[in-house]
């Protein structure tokens, strides 16, 4: 077969050719018993592509779909909430630590000395302090 | 609460509307009113297979993730196609990587092509078109499966797949030429 005819057959099934195109087609078509088989055998596997569309999936795919859905995760609205404040809260837990490497890398260069004092830059502080109740009520005047 | 029964006569953006505020039922109509047309559309693209089903799940986790950010533009069917035609791409990519059909596969099922089949017969045989279909290249299978398997028009298949008709066009032409020559029993 010509491959002019040829394009113009697959052409002919898919969108309209031009009026020049379908002259010549017909012509072919009414002298081409070629070309008859040919569009017979292309309907034929058109037809069939068509019917091997009705597939699906498994019995249980909307089950199965839906329990990873809604037993893990809250609702859409409610995930994204949840997500932007802990993405929030990260960025400012980021950011205190950093302050407070900076912090305690000035106070050591300063003073050369490796206390907990000199760390946080306060006086009369220790681990001890921290436990102790009436020192948290009361300050250091007791 | 709404009554689930209206999901029935909603419309694909009314129900997303109700899936985002979490009314389950309504992201089970979604489901429900699609399934079948990804099903297919991963089918074509893949075979079927295990792996199908597992697509089919990423392609509505993926929307239900991402719901929000669905404008409406195209419809959803459309949508959900092309997420499930991207993930089937990623599993040709990820098998041709791993090796999964070996040489001496092929050549078996090429060997029940011609063993099986008679001219006259072939082409109206729906597991020869099939396993004709998964041997073509990607670029000629998404456009077989989405014109002539899930039936969009040619201009669809090509906003789809974000090319000219014309490409389309020709892309189906050697792709339906290609499926001929692998059904006659003689190839």
């Amino acid at each position: 077969m010509k491959k002019i005819i040829e394009k113009l057959m697959y052409k002919s099934f898919d969108t309209f050719l031009s009026a020049k195109e379908e002259v010549l087609f017909n012509y072919e078509l009414q002298n081409s018993p070629e070309l008859r088989e040919e569009i017979k055998q292309l309907r034929e596997l058109r037809n069939t592509l068509e019917k091997s569309a009705d597939q699906d999936f498994n019995p249980f795919f909307e089950d199965q779909l839906l329990n990873k859905l809604y037993s893990k995760e809250t609702i859409p609205f409610a995930f994204s909430w949840i997500n932007t404040l802990t993405y929030s809260f990260r960025k400012i837990a980021f950011s205190a630590i950093i302050l407070l490497i900076l912090l305690v890398s000035y106070n050591i260069k300063n003073g050369n000395i490796y206390s907990v004092e000199n760390l946080f830059g306060k006086s009369g502080s220790s681990i001890v302090y921290a436990f102790d109740p009436i020192q948290n009520l009361f300050g250091s005047n007791n | 609460m709404i009554n689930p029964s209206l999901s029935d006569n909603a419309s694909d953006i009314e129900l997303i509307e109700l899936a985002l505020i979490g009314e389950q039922y309504a992201f089970t109509e979604i489901v429900h009113r699609h399934k079948s047309k990804i099903a297919s559309t991963i089918h074509g693209m893949i075979g079927c297979c295990d792996e199908a089903d597992d697509i089919g799940q990423e392609v509505f986790i993926r929307f239900f993730r991402k719901m929000e950010a669905f404008r409406g533009e195209s419809a959803l069917s459309t949508y959900l196609t092309r997420i499930a035609i991207n993930l089937s791409l990623n599993e040709i990519k990820r098998r041709k990587r791993k090796k999964i059909f070996s040489l001496s596969q092929m050549i078996e099922e090429r060997k029940d092509f011609v063993d099986h089949s008679s001219f006259e017969t072939s082409y109206d045989n729906i597991e020869i078109v099939r396993m004709a279909v998964q041997k073509l290249v990607p670029k000629h299978r998404i456009v077989i499966v989405l014109r002539l398997i899930e039936g969009y028009s040619s201009e669809e298949t090509a906003k789809i797949l974000n090319l000219p008709v014309g490409t389309v066009l020709s892309r189906l032409a050697r792709a339906q030429k290609i499926l001929k020559e692998f059904i006659k029993p003689n190839s």
